[in-house]
């Protein structure tokens, strides 16, 4: 949303929130994403709660570092077949 | 040349690719029967990938093609007694409110220490917990970070649903954290922690803005 100055426009807290995904995800785009921007560098409790979400997305990308070593082995031999 | 790039690719992707067909299948034994199905297929079809850059995505589709063919049906008759945790009711649960409202407040950053003392153990029986397609949209995007754009062609379903499954598949795994965190002896102290607004916007009418997602 954009009003008659072209300045951002003021959201409330359950917008921002309900964007936050879209945020984390970097799906969220121009005026859209300026306006959570806007809000979260105005709103505490919501910036709180941001990076909450952005601590937990963390944490479950650290699953990532978990190595299978038995499955590694077998497909590195079924490769040598091939 | 190919064949090199594949096996680089297969291997650096190995744990990635296991980690996706069990939450495909949900059987470790049946997961590894169809990764290396998915190997043998990527070597016969090497002349279908056009575009070296996406190997990554063209390894996890061909992997998904392979459940369907193949597994799906094993895995329908071995679901006939599991629970299904849809869990419809409630889709604004947030952890972070839940956590604000405990007896886990006594400190500084209680969000933080409470991330921290989630072992990976705990989120990866949390993730294989949840519906099958909530739990294979959020392994393809938190853990192995393909974009929504990916996830859609991997899994052959419309960018907005794989928006839509990620909201919810976030949502669940707060829920079944917080039952987590419950079982660490936190607490709800209050019945629901009010917002407190620092923004000065909460006087703004729900109709005043309308959410804007650029595709």
């Amino acid at each position: 949303m954009q009003n008659k100055n072209n300045e951002v426009t003021a959201i409330r807290c359950e917008q921002a929130v309900a964007r936050f995904n879209d945020f984390i995800d970097n799906y969220l785009k121009g005026r859209a994403r300026e306006e959570l921007i806007k809000h979260i560098a105005e709103c505490r409790d919501c910036m709180d709660r941001f990076e909450f979400e952005q601590l937990l997305k963390s944490k479950v990308h650290e699953l990532s570092g978990s190595e299978d070593t038995a499955i590694k082995k077998r497909i590195e031999k079924l490769i040598a077949s091939l | 040349m190919r064949k090199e790039i594949v096996t680089r690719a297969v291997l650096t992707n190995i744990s990635s690719l296991n980690r996706f067909a069990y939450s495909l299948c949900r059987d470790q034994s049946e997961a590894e029967d169809m990764v290396a199905e998915t190997v043998v297929k990527a070597f016969e079809n090497i002349h279908q990938l056009r575009d070296d850059n996406k190997i990554r995505q063209w390894l996890f589709r061909i992997l998904n093609n392979v459940f369907i063919s193949n597994y799906r049906k094993n895995k329908q008759q071995r679901k006939i007694n599991l629970p299904v945790d849809r869990d419809n009711a409630d889709h604004s649960f947030s952890l972070y409110e839940q956590i604000e409202a405990s007896d886990f407040t006594d400190a500084a950053n209680p969000e933080k220490r409470f991330i921290a003392k989630i072992t990976n153990e705990k989120i990866h029986q949390a993730i294989n917990e949840l519906p099958e397609e909530f739990g294979i949209t959020l392994t393809l995007c938190d853990i192995d970070e393909f974009s929504y754009a990916e996830i859609a062609a991997i899994t052959n379903v419309a960018i907005g649903t794989v928006r839509s499954r990620i909201a919810r598949a976030r949502n669940l795994l707060q829920k079944k954290l917080w039952i987590y965190a419950q079982e660490l002896g936190i607490r709800a102290v209050q019945k629901e922690k009010e917002h407190v607004c620092t923004c000065g916007n909460e006087e703004l009418k729900s109709s005043d803005n309308i959410s804007l997602y650029a595709k």
